[in-house]
């Protein structure tokens, strides 16, 4: 099937097929939302508990639609020359001394200025992307940038075009699928969430945990997976964690039990894996793990 | 039904509940709606969370407005009534009439409105008097001083330092003074000017006497700096930033009366910060700091107050407790909330820091470069001189 056509053929139900398909277990309404995504041309911002799957449904995308994955992580002080683009001045700067020392430097700033000293940064890339289908642009935790960043987006999201003072305007021939993820370390303003499609990514219910877990880790006994299953919910209601274990928690955990060939959820294991998915020193001590155990026991027999 | 009309009324639906649906978010509806082809109840759902509700917390009023549009009780709503959904749990009822002048007068008479209410949340509501705006001048000067002594963050300027980062263009410019060559690489450093903020303001009965410095300090912790978040709590919490965001402050007082339920009740701190905690852990981390005003009068446990600062502390740069108790001579902290969270508190201070620059000074000390990580200005000492 050619590329385009793929594409234009897409339904929610073939949706839900392919992401099986690449492993990953989509709810319904999460298929629908990206669905709707693809065709509304608009940017899909997927809010939730960390780890639970919101970079993976970008990537698991990009490799469905057969299109290349452009990533943008945000961090604390990002700003545009990281996002969109910055001039290489080191290799500017070697360029100049070699022209120097042959002495011709008549056309030295339109060569300086040209493209081929210009570092291409996510956004940009993603703009002059080539292809039968547009690139997925993940901007991934924007949460954690700042909130003029956030406002930058704002007109990058509403033009899809990039302005660079010596080149001029670039617009983007196709407009790249855009998902933005955050983690909600804090609001997201107004302004962005208006011009999203909004989807918000909860811990999963137990039965679809355990398809992912029984889809993604081999050579661990379904009980097995059962009990994790249980174990890693009842962490997750425990008011004494601080940081809930996600299902890349439970999928970390859940392998390194099958790498070590374990057959049942003892204390031994338990406390041999458990920085798999306890990540701090504080809640692996105020952990009551026999308590766990004990309820999830009572509930395997 | 039409789609459109369909559509429209669920939007109407949304916004008598408080919820900011725009004219975008229906054609967006519109759209999504029309593309799913089987259109199963599922399905429209989706289409219409993902486009209408950026807020997951209000998920639950969806089945509703769908109810309301399908039977037309969405038609002929007023799109401003400005209604409110209340506290959680808590059973409205909803009554549609026509604009009588009464509780909203300076609404348009010629539209619908809806009223709103609820047993709960009409219990505790307050009349603020004006406040008094003679201390502000004061109090912005005083939240500048305090934003550069609590800074853990670095701001946008950056000065000279040989461990920084090496600076391509300040380097070219300082090479302009030897005609090009470039002798040394020129670095440097953010400086630390920048913090966030997070205040959980006591407005209990027991602190019923500030009111009117509450108030202000809400204003002004609100200009702290870029990133802040504000609480209130009593016997439970509520986020009042959204309220805070006008710069003027009778606007300030008036949202505050008629949007608060909380004034004058009970204290429960320990249950109240963990409350805080489990819905807004997820952003803290070291670079917030977290100012408590409490008088640390507490009905709750004193081990659940305990438990949660420490996992407060556990998240966050620095803890400020500001207790009007403080101010007095012969303070001492003796009440359980107090001698509970005594032990986690880095800076413990009276209301008097933010209207008075000496009282500032004397408890947050003379310096004005960032506190240390871990330096404590906690002086509790019966013999402390008074301010």
């Amino acid at each position: 099937m050619a590329k385009a056509e793929l594409l234009e053929k897409l339904t929610i139900d073939t949706l839900i097929e392919k992401l099986e398909k690449h492993l990953y277990v989509a709810d319904r309404s999460l298929a629908t939302a990206l669905y709707l995504a693809i065709k509304m041309n608009k940017p899909l911002l997927i809010e939730g508990e960390p780890g639970c799957g919101k970079t993976e449904i970008a990537k698991v995308l990009a490799e469905i639609l057969q299109t290349d994955l452009i990533r943008l992580q945000c961090y604390e002080g990002l700003d545009a020359s990281d996002a969109i683009y910055e001039w290489n001045y080191p290799k500017q700067l070697l360029y100049i001394r070699l022209l120097e020392n042959k002495g011709d430097l008549k056309d030295v700033e339109s060569e300086i200025f040209s493209e081929k000293f210009l570092l291409k940064r996510p956004l940009l890339a993603a703009v002059l992307h080539e292809g039968d289908i547009p690139p997925v642009l993940l901007i991934d935790e924007i949460d954690r940038a700042d909130e003029e960043f956030e406002g930058f987006l704002l007109e990058f999201l509403a033009e899809f075009q990039v302005t660079i003072p010596e080149i001029g305007t670039i617009k983007c021939k196709k407009q790249p699928i855009v998902i933005l993820t955050s983690n909600r370390t804090r609001e997201i303003g107004d302004g962005l969430k208006r011009r999203c499609l909004y989807y918000f990514q909860s811990y999963p219910s137990r039965e679809k945990e355990l398809k992912i877990l029984r889809l993604k880790v081999k050579g661990l006994d379904d009980a097995v997976m059962e009990r994790i299953v249980d174990f890693v919910n009842i962490v997750r209601q425990r008011p004494e964690v601080s940081k809930k274990p996600g299902i890349s928690e439970s999928l970390d955990w859940a392998n390194a039990l099958a790498r070590l060939s374990a057959k049942e959820l003892n204390r031994e294991t338990v406390m041999s894996t458990l920085p798999c998915i306890i990540k701090t020193q504080e809640d692996l001590i105020r952990l009551d793990i026999d308590s766990i155990l004990s309820i999830i026991g009572g509930k395997s027999s | 039904m039409h789609l459109y009309e369909f559509v429209c009324g669920i939007a109407r639906s949304f916004r008598r509940r408080g919820l900011k649906v725009g004219i975008s978010e229906s054609i967006d509806a519109c759209q999504a709606i029309g593309l799913i082809a089987d259109r199963g109840l599922e399905d429209i759902i989706t289409a219409i969370r993902v486009t209408m509700i950026k807020d997951p917390s209000k998920y639950h009023l969806i089945e509703q407005a769908i109810e309301e549009a399908v039977a037309g009780g969405g038609s002929g709503a007023g799109e401003e009534s400005g209604g409110e959904e209340g506290a959680e749990g808590s059973d409205f009822q909803t009554q549609s009439m026509r604009s009588t002048r009464g509780a909203g007068q300076d609404r348009d008479s010629t539209s619908t409105q809806y009223v709103m209410y609820s047993p709960a949340e009409s219990l505790h509501k307050r009349n603020l008097r004006p406040v008094d705006t003679s201390a502000l001048k004061t109090g912005r000067r005083i939240i500048k001083r305090m934003r550069r002594r609590l800074a853990v963050l670095p701001g946008r300027r950056s000065h000279f330092s040989k461990r920084g980062e090496i600076e391509f263009a300040k380097t070219i410019r300082y090479s302009f003074k030897t005609f090009g060559e470039i002798m040394e690489l020129r670095k440097s450093a953010k400086i630390l000017s920048r913090a966030r903020l997070v205040a959980l303001i006591d407005i209990s009965g027991s602190m019923d006497t500030y009111t009117d410095w509450l108030v202000r300090a809400m204003y002004l912790f609100k200009r702290f700096t870029r990133r802040v978040e504000v609480f209130v709590f009593s016997t439970r919490q509520r986020r009042i930033t959204e309220l805070l965001s006008v710069t003027d402050l009778e606007e300030v007082r008036r949202r505050l009366s008629n949007e608060i339920d909380l004034w004058g009740s009970g204290t429960r701190i320990g249950y109240s910060l963990k409350s805080f905690i489990d819905n807004y852990g997820n952003m803290l981390n070291r670079s917030w700091i977290v100012v408590i005003v409490s008088d640390g009068w507490d009905t709750g446990e004193p081990e659940l107050l305990r438990m949660s600062m420490i996992s407060l502390k556990q998240r966050v740069g620095r803890i400020i407790w500001l207790n009007p108790h403080t101010d007095r001579p012969n303070f001492k902290p003796l009440t359980i909330g107090m001698l509970t969270a005594l032990p986690h508190i880095d800076v413990l201070a009276g209301l008097s820091v933010l209207e008075n620059y000496t009282s500032f000074l004397a408890f947050f000390g003379k310096s004005i470069k960032p506190l240390r990580r871990g330096e404590s200005l906690v002086r509790h000492k019966p013999e402390r001189a008074a301010i």
